[in-house]
């Protein structure tokens, strides 16, 4: 990632917290943004994995790999069909030792449980990203993602939130792909809407000259169980 | 044509929805809550109802009743769910009423687990309710399919006037990927089908005499076969009777044997070893086929793409010279569509089967080396 992309995106926080539609991207990114912290403040990052809706494609399943780069990653296993809370967000919050990670469960319901955690979300320590990928059924519109954007940020009592387009179709998304994905965001959102950054495939990031944008480079960390 | 980025469940929903339904119950269960919760959002913007009922038993009696009134209806759940909707279902089966039901698998038997299984084949293609009816069962192993059989669904429902199902895996539940959606079919289109539709569809005692209710709910398809041909001839053709209904089934069934048995047979023609499966499992066996060649093996894939009926064809006719072995695969131990294969070998190639269940996903390493551990 470029040095001053990384300056501006973790600039003195340190608490980060992802929402916004399921399946927006929020977990690919998360773990991403905690490989980068881990590269300068090892043993300091701590990744919470709060999604409680859905049993698969979680940050834990990568668990492994984020341990093996220093970074401590807290779950809970979940049984049946009863949502669990994770122990010690808001001690690690609150620490100014720590860069603590929340990766929030998909939409209003995965955002519901992260309410309660607001008044020490609500800090100056803490950067809030709601990532919109316009691919996704309910980001494809101003009606959609104004929708979905309000009841997420109202289930989760987060008051401010830096905007990053994710426009990705996956492991097979091309790069005209990317390029229109992310015009078609910013005309629906208007030119007085603050996009900060765009997530883009590592593999793509050579072949995708976006003047002016501030480029995240994503390194698929989330597998599927087949190839091929 | 633009892609969109789909979880299966919400992609079933949305094919659903082209396809022209219009009324969906359920209730909340995981992996399958994003089909109802998508269901919820979108019904609303195409005039659809979207309900939830108090329970899997009363949403998919909801279901039954829409489909009695003309209306293109589905439910859905998974495993422990569609258990409860059994009865539902086989009164679906009996009353002609072309429901479509989607099965995301989750581990079993029992509450089980949340996470993705195949545990549930049996159920759906040998009793997903009492009566012993059978259902096409349609097995897709990607969002694209899961999409595109979905919409087949509600045709072949129609088609037959009988429910059909979409029996989905718990992993393409939670997985997305890129679709292609099919055409939203119009208002003027379904109006035109409903138009068909009307000598059975319930309206009420004034339309169908005082027993329309009862016709459409007791031996249905002799009910419906008596209605189609007095519609002719202003007379019946038969005795109004379960077993009369029971031999109409019957029928109906080995047309399906007949004309419905649909498989992806990928690699087999130099094949000297069959990888068998269906749904992910079907698709990781894929994966591993395309590893084994990489390695020098002629392995093909036989992968059922609706289960029931059974392509018992597809290894009936494979070449017992040829084939050293066939090896089954799915998320479930013991093997369920295994049973199947194995009876269509008829002995005549060895058969070995390697699974994993309570909520593993088969990887294709695992397969690989299953395979290799049966060379000789």
């Amino acid at each position: 990632m470029d040095k001053d992309i990384k300056a501006e995106l973790i600039g003195s926080y340190r608490n980060f917290v992802f929402i916004g539609e399921a399946g927006s991207g929020k977990t690919e990114f998360g773990v991403n943004l905690a490989m980068t912290l881990a590269e300068d403040y090892p043993g300091q990052v701590h990744f919470f994995d709060l999604d409680q809706t859905k049993p698969l494609f979680r940050a834990r399943d990568v668990g492994k790999i984020m341990e093996d780069h220093g970074i401590t990653v807290h779950s809970q296993a979940q049984f049946q069909d009863i949502p669990t809370m994770v122990p010690g967000i808001i001690e690690s919050l609150n620490d100014p030792d720590e860069y603590t990670l929340l990766d929030i469960g998909g939409n209003v319901h995965g955002a519901l449980m992260a309410g309660q955690l607001a008044e020490s979300v609500n800090t100056g320590m803490t950067s809030v990203f709601f990532i919109i990928n316009v691919y996704r059924p309910w980001s494809d519109s101003l009606n959609n993602i104004e929708k979905t954007k309000k009841a997420v940020m109202t289930a989760c009592r987060v008051t401010n939130a830096r905007l990053i387009s994710n426009p990705t179709l996956g492991p097979t998304t091309t790069a005209e792909e990317i390029i229109s994905g992310d015009a078609e965001l910013r005309e629906i959102l208007g030119d007085d809407t603050d996009i900060g950054f765009i997530c883009i495939a590592e593999d793509l990031c050579d072949k995708i000259e976006i003047p002016g944008k501030r480029i995240i480079p994503i390194h698929p960390y989330i597998k599927m169980p087949h190839r091929g | 044509m633009k892609r969109k980025f789909m979880k299966g469940g919400e992609a079933v929903a949305e094919a659903a929805i082209r396809a022209g339904c219009r009324f969906y119950a359920g209730y909340p269960i995981t992996p399958q809550n994003e089909t109802p919760e998508y269901f919820a959002r979108r019904m609303p913007d195409v005039g659809g109802v979207f309900l939830q009922g108090e329970s899997e038993i009363a949403s998919v009696n909801m279901v039954l009743g829409a489909a009695i009134a003309g209306a293109k209806a589905m439910t859905s759940s998974s495993s422990v769910g569609i258990a409860l909707k059994s009865e539902g279902i086989s009164q679906a089966a009996n009353g002609c009423q072309p429901i479509v039901i989607a099965n995301f698998m989750r581990g079993g038997p029992g509450g089980g687990t949340i996470q993705p299984a195949q545990n549930d084949y049996l159920q759906a293609t040998k009793a997903s309710g009492n009566g012993g009816f059978k259902m096409i069962v349609f097995a897709p192993c990607d969002v694209q399919e899961a999409v595109d059989l979905t919409y087949e669904a509600f045709k072949v429902a129609e088609r037959d006037r009988h429910p059909s199902l979409v029996l989905v895996d718990g992993c393409i539940a939670s997985m997305m990927e890129p679709v292609i959606l099919p055409p939203m079919r119009t208002d003027e289109e379904l109006k035109a089908e409903l138009d068909g539709r009307r000598n059975w569809i319930c309206h009420g005692r004034r339309t169908r005499g005082w027993n329309a209710i009862e016709l459409d709910l007791w031996y249905g398809r002799s009910a419906m076969v008596n209605a189609e041909a007095e519609a002719k001839t202003g007379k019946p053709v038969m005795e109004h009777t379960l077993e009369n209904a029971n031999k109409l089934w019957a029928e109906l069934y080995e047309q399906w044997e007949k004309n419905d048995t649909r498989v992806e047979c990928y690699l087999t023609d130099d094949a000297e070893y069959i990888i068998t499966g269906y749904g992910t499992g079907g698709r990781v066996c894929k994966s591993a086929v395309n590893a084994l060649r990489e390695e020098g093996y002629k392995v093909g894939l036989i992968r059922p793409i609706i289960i029931s009926p059974f392509p018992v064809n597809a290894y009936k006719e494979l070449d017992a010279s040829k084939i050293k072995f066939v090896l089954g695969s799915e998320m479930a131990i013991p093997g369920q569509m295994f049973e199947d294969v194995q009876a269509s070998l008829c002995d005549r190639i060895p058969s070995y089967y390697y699974g994993r269940s309570g909520g593993h996903i088969l990887e294709t390493e695992e397969i690989v080396e299953a395979f290799k551990s049966h060379l000789q």
